[in-house]
């Protein structure tokens, strides 16, 4: 008799037990498989969007820069912004001379080889080159005004002019001719068909320093977190962290 | 069903599905893909006629993508060749010119943004990689006391990113250009981490091209227009200059002060030959054994 009532009270617990339990498992385990199927649903909702620059700044610039207008890009002999040389005596894009040939005024005038400051003619030109130590006629032969003149007396003629610039740049000139100063578009085969940019192509020789530029926009700063791609790590993590601290409290 | 005639219905119509179904429910994929490009093997591997059918597939998905005539070349590297390129920190003025232009050229994305090639500011006498600022915005460059290295996918004789790719989707190819098989790629970015001088980039979303914009003269291993989930790089413009009478490259065109040079390695009258001989050049992160086949010079 004792033993069965025993036996039913133990049942009874152990019923009562099984309950508690069953309901508290059941509880985290539907929790859990919430949190999984969370995760994933917004896995999948994140991996079929197309991941745009959401927080990037620089909207508008890229597109203004690669719509052909920026100059230089195209490398065909189109000039950039300071290649623009508008000089008074050649055209930098066909190289022809406007007021070739000189001697055609000069051949009626003294010669005058008084370093100054022309004032009469000639005064749309801004002599910069040496920073002030050059003069005309160091570098336009005062005997021929259709040629230069070399340290040895030589001329050098329009259709030459980097030897003229090679008198002082002999280094650079040399390089030049090596390809490696200067500009080159076209072919990398020693015998193909290149483009050799003339020294005054990208030099003004009356003013040579290239002058500060304006950059193009800097890339795109990377996304600050978090991001769309991290929201079902994050979900997963919190409901995690979540019934740890539950069951922490539960349990105590 | 016993009788002939079904069976070989079934298996001439799992045949076409094969070949011509459209797969558009896995996201990421563009549009116009089919089976056929999802199931072709390693580029290294193709047959000739396999080379043929795979450009037939993008040149056509292409055309459905954009709207335009893509032509994919598959123009394989010239003997004796090994291509080299050289860049004056001297010159350079940080203008980016040569981004964009890169960017223009090579079919990169737009939004989300990649650019290949980065232009990093040093002040001068410093020569801290992990230092240097990426994002300068001066209203004029260069900068007073500051100079300029742009860094692009190295060309390595010994590139990590091939030793670590898993699939060998990335290798070297024998004129010296290290190239990825965008189809073969599986977008685990091994070779990204092994990169010492973060040269490659990781398309995290469906790449933006304007079709307006969209270079149509296309190598397979170079610029054609890439996926999701792949990785990409500099390819030293392999669509320009491995064709007969080989351009420069799209940055060196576009150079204003004309800081970067470009060429045979093995020709020893070649331009880039001369600037190793007769100018101080340089390495990046020499002592990692890399060897890049990119080098820096001052003049």
């Amino acid at each position: 008799m004792d033993s069965k009532r025993n036996s039913m009270i133990t049942d009874k617990t152990k019923k009562t037990k099984t309950a508690k339990t069953g309901t508290m498992e059941g509880f985290i385990f539907i929790l859990i498989l919430s949190s999984i199927v969370l995760s994933l649903v917004s896995g999948i909702v994140y991996a079929k969007s197309d991941l745009t620059s959401g927080s990037h700044g620089s909207d508008g610039d890229t597109e203004n820069i690669i719509d052909g207008k920026s100059s230089g890009t195209t490398g065909n002999g189109e000039t950039d912004r300071w290649f623009d040389r508008v000089d008074e005596w050649t055209d930098y894009r066909t190289e022809e001379p406007i007021y070739y040939p000189c001697s055609r005024c000069h051949d009626r005038m003294e010669t005058n080889t008084t370093v100054r400051t022309l004032k009469d003619a000639h005064i749309t030109v801004d002599l910069k080159h040496g920073g002030g130590i050059l003069w005309c006629l160091q570098c336009h032969n005062a005997d021929d005004r259709d040629t230069f003149i070399l340290y040895n007396g030589k001329a050098v003629g329009f259709d030459n002019p980097s030897r003229l610039c090679g008198k002082c740049h002999g280094q650079i000139y040399r390089d030049w001719k090596d390809g490696i100063h200067g500009k080159r578009t076209g072919s990398w085969e020693d015998d193909g068909e290149k483009n050799v940019f003339q020294c005054i192509k990208c030099h003004n020789p009356h003013d040579p320093a290239f002058k500060p530029i304006e950059p193009e926009a800097p890339p795109d700063e990377p996304a600050k977190s978090p991001t769309v791609g991290e929201l079902p790590i994050l979900v997963f993590l919190g409901i995690v962290i979540f019934l740890g601290l539950v069951l922490f409290a539960v349990r105590r | 069903m016993p009788d002939g005639k079904s069976k070989i219905t079934r298996r001439r119509f799992l045949k076409k599905m094969a070949q011509s179904a459209a797969i558009i429910a896995i996201p990421g994929l563009p549009p116009g893909t089919t089976m056929g490009e999802i199931l072709q093997w390693n580029f290294k591997e193709m047959t000739p006629e396999e080379k043929r059918e795979a450009v037939e597939r993008l040149e056509r998905r292409y055309r459905e993508q954009f709207k335009k005539d893509v032509t994919v070349k598959t123009t394989p590297a010239r003997e004796d060749v090994l291509f080299g390129y050289a860049l004056n920190i001297k010159k350079c003025i940080g203008c980016r010119r040569c981004v964009y232009a890169c960017m223009k050229e090579n079919n990169q994305s737009r939004d989300p943004q990649i650019q290949w090639i980065r232009v990093l500011e040093f002040e001068d006498g410093t020569m801290n990689l992990e230092e240097s600022e990426h994002y300068y915005k001066p209203e004029e460059v260069p900068e007073k006391g500051h100079y300029y290295m742009p860094v692009q996918c190295q060309q390595c004789e010994n590139p990590p990113c091939v030793k670590v790719c898993p699939v060998q989707a990335t290798w070297k190819e024998p004129d010296g250009i290290i190239v990825v098989d965008y189809n073969w790629c599986i977008g685990c970015r091994f070779c990204i981490s092994a990169c010492p001088y973060w040269a490659r980039r990781f398309n995290w979303g469906v790449p933006h091209i304007p079709a307006d914009e969209l270079n149509t003269s296309t190598h397979y291993l170079g610029n054609r227009p890439r996926m999701k989930g792949v990785v990409e790089k500099c390819t030293f413009c392999i669509q320009r200059t491995r064709e007969k009478g080989g351009r420069y490259p799209a940055c060196l065109e576009a150079c204003p002060v004309g800081a970067r040079k470009f060429g045979n390695l093995l020709d020893p009258n070649s331009e880039i030959r001369k600037v190793i001989e007769k100018k101080r050049v340089f390495r990046l992160k020499e002592e990692l054994n890399t060897e890049p086949k990119f080098f820096y010079f001052m003049d």
